[in-house]
């Protein structure tokens, strides 16, 4: 009935589906940009290793030695100088790329929620590790890693990730410090992390990013923002509620208070910068409501973390 | 401003309210926040000065707008002014009486009177508005707007007729049409041809406007008969409304024939008297003055002298000597006699206006009215008691109704009487303790009575209230006849034979009007003097038909002279509007500025979901 519509609250714009496949196929001419100095595997892969094996594309010689292959030997250098010599040249290994995504019920918040625009980077960041040939490992987080999807390799897996990543539950706190040392301990050959959160818990960053020591890890924090967090509104006298906690604090939020909120928001960002700068790692201050094709990949093309 | 109705402002109550439920909605209002992090290590205000600070929100301020517009507009809230200050509306009261045809100066009064209520008319302002009241015998609105069209054409219909000026009815009505928020008055145009009145206080100002002038008038004012001894006694009184003798001939006439004529002599403003006594039989008579004078509606006056409805009583009795003697003596009635067992073939059956079953009961109550005398036990129009009952002799009666009024019982044995319970429609007339004795009623319009005695063992029938108990129940459930004559637009009552479907009523000019039948039917339309012919009809049958006499003259209408006004005390400026007290309601705007502040809250909520 037409007078239904009228009284009933207005309905929730439906949220366009994640993934687009149009939207993916371009993704495809991105790559994640990994450092040489990571370990992986030569039999495949997209990223160049900084170990000099014998390959057909040529850039330097060393003496031959009993075993290597013939096919590598350069035969103009030996009519030349009597000797052999193997050509030696770059190779392409692939590398482990882990998504952990931070699914604390601190990431429903927003509008639209933060969740959805991690969920959003970490498909799109999972597509580029399967169509690079990458091994792929997704772990959901909060207060612990939940189930784990991966290690995962080819784009035939592609379907099952997005699924994967789609159907994520929500709740639970952040405890970041336990979960980064955890999830370490049980990487140990490292590769590339990227951790997407709102990194909303009260310590453990710092410490657990202590864990993913260069050369091994190369690790990039993608910091999930809200606008409405960077500035919020004068709402008076209000009781807030804590997500995570359950925990209420009655506050009289005016212009006082809001400059006080600031300034922890700054500290609070210059504290992760800080935490990101001494481990080595690539922080990128992420808006929740930023377009993914036109603003979250040109600015991590900018800050290089996507080629 | 003023308030109508102050206690209504109490309704401004709820503005506290209203602030104290936002006040407890804001001290309640929980936010969600991700998480607390960054909201730890605030300054903090103490709880004082939270709970102090009212949040004015613009939906606490639709509230209270709305509160505030509802409770104003409950105490019915005026300013003085109103949309059209020099507004008038005029209330014209037109005598329509008899009086009023009186030719005075060439023209009708009722004539003058209407072409001075055109010039109120015509003089009416854009906006004003004017009332038109007819003023006869009843007074009516006959128009009332502000369309002067609609009010000339309504003046044009009317015509004079009916005795004497319903005058405060008419100023009844007239104030309670007039609008409070116009500059009010009313109008009488009137020949003064009433009766003495009362004083009175007009609420408004009135302007009295006499029409006509002192012209002679000699007029019937009084005309009568009565049967004596097989002869017609006829009475007439006639008037004479003038300062000079008249000097005339008085005819009687009975279908155009001259039945009585005399020669009559009155003295100035006198009246005189003549009777004759008529023989032979007569059904109406006209009464002629040669009045030769300006109304000679009342130079005539109408009769009817028929002997009244005629009434056949069919009696259903195996022993019907004494109560045919006694239904013989009623004048107009005519017996027919069968035994029960006879009477499923009677003849008279269908047409019997009255049925009288002494010591049976059919099965189904026949047309017209009935009598039940003795009614047996096991029938199922009545419960009757099987068993008999003795009345003590001496013990007292309990008599009411009029039929019964004046009736002697005393020294009457009724015998052994059977108990019948009381149906629903019917009420004790004569009772002996709990046991009733006569009964009377009326059920699917049938007149029902019923004497629960049996008269073959009572005494009754010997004493002198037998007959006169039996000519007034035949009188009471028989219809009464027509009156022989009423006054010009006094209200003619029928009560036709039950069995009528339409009466039908022809006028002295031939023009007729058929209206259904009831059980009572009143006609106020006789305006007209003459002869009219009433017939009840059952299914295009006459079943009886009658005449009756309307007459134009009286006493107070055939006076032409002068009279001065009544004494009406009425203010000279309406005090209760115009521009000293005119008064504009509020209310409803303020009814609606709140409805649409209610929209524009509606609609601010909806946004904010």
């Amino acid at each position: 009935m037409w007078f239904r519509n009228i009284f009933s609250p207005k309905q929730q714009a439906a949220l366009p589906p994640l993934f687009n496949e149009a939207f993916l196929r371009r993704l495809e001419r991105l790559s994640l940009q990994a450092q040489r100095t990571l370990r992986g595997r030569p039999s495949g892969g997209a990223h160049l290793s900084h170990r000099l094996l014998p390959t057909s594309i040529f850039s330097d010689h060393r003496p031959y030695s009993t075993g290597d292959d013939y096919r590598y030997v350069d035969w103009n250098v030996y009519a030349h100088q009597d000797a052999l010599f193997v050509k030696l040249g770059e190779i392409e290994q692939d590398v482990n790329i882990h998504l952990l995504l931070d699914v604390s019920r601190s990431m429903t918040w927003g509008s639209p929620p933060k969740l959805r625009a991690a969920q959003l980077l970490a498909g799109a960041l999972g597509y580029l590790a399967l169509a690079h040939n990458d091994r792929l490992h997704v772990a959901p987080f909060a207060a612990t890693v939940q189930r784990e999807f991966g290690p995962a390799h080819g784009k035939s897996r592609l379907i099952e990730m997005l699924r994967f990543i789609e159907q994520v539950q929500p709740g639970g706190e952040t405890n970041l410090g336990a979960v980064l040392e955890g999830y370490a301990r049980h990487h140990p050959r490292g590769g590339l992390l990227v951790l997407c959160s709102d990194l909303l818990a009260p310590e453990g960053l710092e410490a657990g990013l202590r864990a993913y020591l260069p050369p091994i890890w190369q690790v990039l924090v993608i910091h999930l923002l809200d606008p409405g967090e960077l500035n919020p509104e004068p709402l008076g006298p209000i009781e807030l509620e804590d997500l995570e906690t359950g925990k209420l604090l009655p506050l009289v939020v005016d212009d006082e208070t809001l400059a006080h909120y600031r300034r922890n928001l700054a500290d609070w960002q210059r504290r992760i910068e800080s935490a990101c700068g001494k481990r080595g790692a690539t922080c990128a201050r992420v808006l929740s409501t930023w377009p993914l094709e036109r603003q979250i990949i040109p600015y991590l093309r900018a800050r290089q973390i996507l080629t | 401003m003023s308030f109508l109705l102050p206690l209504g402002l109490l309704a401004l109550l709820a503005l506290p309210i209203i602030v104290l439920l936002h006040f407890l909605r804001e001290r309640r209002r929980r936010v969600p926040t991700p998480s607390l992090l960054l909201w730890a290590n605030l300054p903090r205000r103490v709880e004082g000065e939270r709970s102090r600070r009212l949040p004015l929100t613009l939906l606490l301020l639709l509230h209270l707008l709305i509160a505030a517009l509802l409770g104003v507009a409950l105490g019915g809230p005026q300013i003085a002014g109103a949309l059209t200050p020099d507004a008038r509306h005029t209330a014209i009261i037109l005598d329509t009486s008899t009086s009023m045809a009186a030719v005075d100066g060439g023209a009708s009064r009722f004539e003058q009177a209407r072409q001075r209520a055109r010039a109120i008319v015509a003089s009416a302002s854009p906006g004003d508005r004017i009332t038109l009241i007819a003023a006869g015998p009843r007074a009516q609105i006959v128009a009332s707007g502000d369309d002067p069209f609609l009010i000339t054409a309504a003046l044009g219909r009317l015509q004079p007729g009916g005795v004497g000026m319903a005058l405060d009815e008419a100023l009844t009505l007239a104030e309670a049409a007039l609008d409070p928020q116009f500059s009010r008055r009313i109008v009488v145009l009137t020949d003064g041809a009433l009766p003495p009145q009362p004083a009175r206080d007009v609420l408004v100002p009135l302007e009295w406007q006499t029409i006509g002038s002192n012209i002679p008038n000699r007029a019937i004012i009084a005309f009568a008969s009565r049967p004596w001894g097989g002869r017609l006694q006829v009475y007439v009184r006639v008037a004479n409304y003038e300062a000079a003798p008249f000097n005339g001939t008085l005819r009687v006439f009975s279908d155009a024939q001259v039945v009585a004529e005399e020669r009559v002599a009155i003295t100035p403003n006198g009246e005189t008297e003549v009777s004759w006594t008529l023989t032979g039989r007569h059904g109406a008579l006209r009464a002629v003055i040669d009045g030769n004078d300006a109304l000679p509606q009342d130079d005539s006056a109408y009769l009817s002298v028929s002997q009244g409805r005629p009434i056949l009583a069919l009696l259903v009795s195996d022993e019907p000597a004494t109560l045919r003697r006694a239904l013989e003596a009623i004048p107009g009635v005519t017996v027919a006699v069968t035994t029960p067992s006879a009477y499923a073939t009677a003849p008279e059956r269908a047409a019997a206006d009255l049925t009288i079953f002494d010591g049976s009961l059919p099965e189904t109550w026949p047309p017209g009215a009935i009598l039940a005398i003795a009614p047996p036990p096991g029938s199922s129009l009545l419960s009757v008691a099987p068993d008999v009952r003795e009345i003590e002799t001496g013990k007292p009666l309990q008599q009411r109704g009029r039929t019964l009024e004046e009736l002697e019982f005393g020294g009457v044995v009724f015998g052994a009487v059977r108990q019948v319970e009381t149906p629903q429609w019917a009420e004790v007339q004569l009772a002996s303790g709990n046991l009733p004795l006569i009964l009377r009623g009326r059920v699917d319009n049938h007149e029902i009575a019923v004497w629960t005695f049996n008269l073959a063992s009572s005494n009754l029938t010997t004493r002198l209230a037998f007959p006169l108990l039996v000519a007034r129940t035949v009188r009471d459930l028989a219809p009464p006849p027509l009156p022989q004559a009423v006054r010009a637009g006094e209200s003619l009552i029928i009560r036709p034979d039950p069995r009528t479907t339409t009466l039908r009523l022809r006028g002295p000019n031939d023009q007729a009007i058929t209206i259904p039948a009831a059980s009572v039917v009143t006609l106020d339309t006789l305006v007209e003097p003459g002869l009219y012919q009433v017939e009840e009809q059952r299914n295009n049958a006459i079943v009886v038909a009658g005449v009756v006499g309307v007459n134009a003259g009286a006493a107070i209408e055939s006076n032409l002279r002068p009279q001065s006004a009544p004494p009406l005390r009425a203010p000279g400026n309406d005090p209760g509007s115009a521009s000293n007290q005119q008064m504009l309601d509020l209310w409803p705007w303020l009814a609606l500025a709140a409805l649409l502040v209610l929209a524009l809250e509606w609609a601010y909520v909806l946004r904010r979901r």
